[in-house]
């Protein structure tokens, strides 16, 4: 199933390691066309979608029945070659951001996050933003995920350090930002067309780690944070 | 993590199909009942789904494998939510607004409707919520995942 070519992983291996510590590449045109349209459209024609909780605004879909889903991975680990050695998808999910509002900053549990786009670029109303904003601020590795990920704690940690911008990506249409999930993230400004989930901006994360120490970590919320 | 062990005479049913829902909402002294035919005409939509408020509760009708983690909260000041009802085994919702919600209003129920229907309660704001422990609602407040 590939679509992104020898070459283009190479490229992209080689921006994620010179970034270091702040590793990031983008690759366009990351699933072949077929299997963007089954994604999408199950995606769109979904039930799954609710609103997480009681912090956020956008639609969130948890570990959706994405067609195609192991060979998705199995094309990203061997996309990614070493930078992907001990590593396996630990989790996934879709956010439909249907107020036209994004996420906010936060860090991802896991060790690579693939972050990809599925709303077609017409219903962008505004091409220049709508993706990705990545910040100079990593997760430290004692932190609990609550701490990284969820509101209020990833903003006030993230308020106190006062991080700049590493980087702002675009929006496109099945783009793929592929980075280190420990970086500090939020999705940028957005203007997309409102009012149904075919047009909204649609994303999927993939978050990649050592499935030993994902479990290790999560283990701590069902002993109170002792281990 | 698995499901907690039945206590003993505790009663668990998972429906196959999508059952009726008797909907239950104190501070407003009433109930709804909505047959599982009349449910199923609410079938959310993309369109549906984009249309989604902070005031929309929604109830999760779990299976033996299928739960949901985030208890109902109700964030609308004015306590006339939208309704959402997820079926869970087979993925679908149903999403009912407030003002349809009213055609299925029943006075509270003294006696049983069945066997294939779930009960549910409307929360009067985010007092379930506010019972989750502190590590657990750290969880659950995630952006992500």
């Amino acid at each position: 199933m590939a679509t992104v070519s020898a070459d283009e992983w190479a490229t992209a291996r080689q921006a994620y390691r010179e970034r270091a510590p702040y590793s990031f590449a983008v690759i366009d045109d990351f699933l072949p066309s077929g299997v963007f349209n089954d994604v999408r459209d199950m995606l769109v024609r979904d039930g799954g979608w609710v609103r997480k909780n009681w912090q956020v605004t956008q639609l969130f879909n948890k570990q959706p029945p994405i067609p195609f889903l192991s060979e998705i991975v199995e094309s990203v680990r061997d996309g990614l070659a070493d930078l992907s050695e001990g590593l396996d998808l630990v989790k996934h999910w879709a956010v439909a951001c249907h107020e036209n509002s994004g996420l906010h900053v936060h860090a991802d549990n896991g060790r690579i996050a693939v972050n990809f786009w599925m709303t077609p670029d017409e219903n962008n109303l505004a091409p220049e933003a709508g993706g990705l904003i990545l910040y100079k601020l990593r997760r430290e590795p004692e932190m609990m995920p609550h701490e990284f990920n969820a509101m209020p704690w990833a903003g006030e940690y993230f308020e106190r350090l006062q991080p700049s911008i590493l980087c702002t990506i675009p929006y496109r249409c099945n783009r793929a930002v592929v980075f280190d999930a420990s970086i500090f993230h939020a999705t940028d400004r957005m203007a997309f067309k409102s009012g149904s989930l075919d047009t909204v901006r649609l994303g999927v994360t993939m978050a990649f780690d050592d499935p030993g120490e994902y479990a290790a970590r999560m283990r701590k919320y069902t002993t109170g944070g002792e281990e | 993590m698995g499901l907690a062990a039945l206590k003993q005479d505790e009663f668990r049913q998972f429906f196959e199909t999508l059952p009726a829902v008797l909907i239950q909402h104190p501070s407003k002294r009433c109930a709804y009942y909505i047959p599982e035919e009349d449910l199923l005409k609410f079938k959310a939509s993309p369109t549906a789904f984009a249309s989604l408020r902070p005031g929309t509760v929604t109830f999760s009708i779990t299976g033996e494998e299928m739960v949901d983690e985030v208890p109902p909260f109700n964030q609308d000041p004015s306590d006339s939510p939208d309704i959402l009802v997820r079926f869970l085994r087979d993925r679908t919702a149903y999403l009912v607004p407030h003002a349809e919600l009213q055609k299925f209003r029943v006075e509270q129920p003294k006696f049983a409707f069945g066997n294939h229907y779930v009960s549910f309660v409307v929360p009067g704001g985010m007092e379930l919520v506010e019972e989750i422990p502190l590590l657990r609602k750290g969880l659950l407040q995630s952006n992500t995942g």
